[in-house]
């Protein structure tokens, strides 16, 4: 089976299947512009991912190689965030910051199946949740002040649960 | 124990034989105090806007009264920012997430942090909402379809309005809303900003308008017309709402625009078969409390039900400065265009 070298930010090659790594539009586009035959062993450099998330990545690829290709996104069609299949729910059951780490790979490596459910993961985590739980689940920054805080809850008045 | 600076004369200021006489232990020579000149009283328009912030204090009765408290260090705060814990994401994070939040959860998202705040701002979230939820529903009306609407100004107000017609746990919520009790006393310390009639088939209706007003609100003027046409936010009815009184008959109200509503109290009405509503107003916003006279009061027999509207609820009467259709009846009192303190 031929192979692939995707090398991570951190310098770590990992050799890959290449219709694997053809679930990333990215890479897949990239051998394609630049000609990559299936015999050469080529080392693609990601230099925005790293090692722990790209193991990640191809971990949830190799899982996903068979699924037919996903239909094309329709921006005015309501996004389901309930449909997540219980093998990716397991495997998204990492730290918070490593969720996030791999949105921004997907995003990066134009995975749509990974980045829909890692954006479906937050937006469930996100339900029920005041802002200040959301931050300290997350471990995200609060870089609002307390007025603009308030301001911010005054004007989002029409959604709260009453 | 270390010597407190200063403390001595503070003592000699009040210090008086009567003291000197009754204390436990002899009191030694003491010195002049030495005068220290009183800090200049400076009369309100000496003080500066911007070293005090008006603050909602609760009283002890319950009723909320508006105070000056000299500012807190705002800087310092800011500061405080920057020491606080936690990560900060690439606006781009928020941006993919943005498109699988669902309309309940806006609020909580937009709380998170500024960059999910200013996603919340934009256009396109909007349009998508728009386009999820309400796009080709039959249940929305007219005036707030926006299939060939490029309008920008207020894009974010007509889209929450439409979705309170058109998504399903909002509809919930309005049906939830209407069986329970209204709630007529959270409108007090609000300023009624306009007020009108409607005759229906059997009962009067009787519109109260409410504003809720910061006392020293600066209007922030944009720059220019272009800039605040093109503001997403824009929303007059923002801080408004509307008490809906339906009586049995038809009751005259005096002159009410620009008074404070300070009292409400609903009994029942002779007979027991209807409420009678009981609403006192007073001049100026400040200091209303439940002890207070009112200066003016409405006494409305015969209440049917009463009800108060968000801007948000599908039954708020949002006239865009034009009298309803179903209100252009001879016997309705004529709305005013505009409210009286816009």
């Amino acid at each position: 089976m031929p192979n692939i070298k995707l090398q991570s930010s951190d310098n770590e090659v990992f050799a890959v299947d290449i219709e694997i790594a053809k679930c990333s539009v990215t890479i897949k586009t990239m051998l394609e512009d630049l000609g990559v035959d299936d015999e050469e062993e080529e080392v693609v450099p990601l230099p925005n991912v790293n090692s722990a998330i790209l193991k990640k990545v191809i971990q949830w690829a190799t899982y996903h190689k068979d699924d037919p290709p996903l239909p094309e996104d329709d921006e005015n069609k309501e996004k389901r965030t309930d449909d997540i299949s219980s093998w990716d729910a397991d495997f998204l059951k990492v730290d918070q910051g490593t969720l996030f780490e791999l949105i921004l790979a997907a995003n990066y490596l134009d995975i749509k199946g990974l980045l829909d459910v890692t954006c479906k993961t937050v937006a469930n985590m996100i339900k029920g949740k005041t802002p200040d739980e959301i931050r300290k689940t997350f471990n995200i920054k609060n870089d609002f002040t307390a007025a603009e805080e308030d301001q911010v809850r005054k004007e989002n008045e029409w959604c709260e649960e009453k | 124990m270390p010597k407190k600076k200063g403390h001595k004369n503070n003592l000699n200021a009040d210090f008086t034989i009567n003291d000197s006489a009754n204390a436990l232990k002899p009191v030694g020579k003491l010195r002049k105090s030495v005068e220290t000149a009183p800090p200049p009283e400076l009369s309100w328009d000496q003080l500066q806007d911007e070293e005090y912030d008006l603050v909602e204090e609760i009283n002890e009765d319950g009723t909320k009264s508006i105070i000056r408290k000299k500012k807190r260090n705002h800087s310092k705060c800011e500061n405080n920012i920057d020491d606080s814990p936690g990560i900060v994401y690439p606006e781009i994070v928020w941006y993919l997430i943005s498109k699988f939040i669902k309309p309940e959860d806006v609020g909580r998202f937009a709380g998170i942090n500024r960059s999910a705040y200013a996603i919340t701002k934009r256009e396109s979230f909007w349009r998508s909402l728009y386009n999820k939820y309400c796009e080709n529903k039959l249940k929305l009306p007219d005036r707030l379809r926006l299939e060939n609407s490029y309008k920008v100004y207020g894009l974010r107000q007509r889209v929450i309005r439409a979705l309170y017609h058109t998504y399903k746990v909002f509809n919930m919520k309005v049906a939830h809303q209407a069986t329970q009790d209204s709630k007529p006393h959270e409108l007090v310390k609000r300023r009624c900003v306009n007020v009108w009639f409607h005759k229906g088939v059997q009962y009067w209706s009787i519109y109260f308008k409410f504003k809720k007003l910061h006392p020293l609100e600066r209007f922030e003027m944009a720059t220019s017309l272009i800039e605040e046409l093109g503001r997403v936010d824009a929303n007059p009815e923002e801080n408004s709402q509307v008490l809906q009184v339906t009586c049995h008959n038809f009751y005259e109200v005096p002159p009410l625009m620009g008074m404070t509503l300070s009292s409400v109290s609903v009994v029942l009405s002779q007979g027991f078969r209807y409420h009678r509503l009981h609403l006192g107003f007073n001049t100026g916003s400040h200091n209303v409390s439940r002890d207070i006279l009112p200066e003016c009061t409405v006494i409305l027999d015969s209440v049917v039900s009463m009800v108060v509207l968000d801007w948000w609820h599908p039954l708020y009467p949002h006239f865009d400065n034009t009298v309803p259709y179903n209100m252009r009846d001879e016997e309705a009192l004529p709305v005013l265009k505009k409210d009286f303190f816009n």
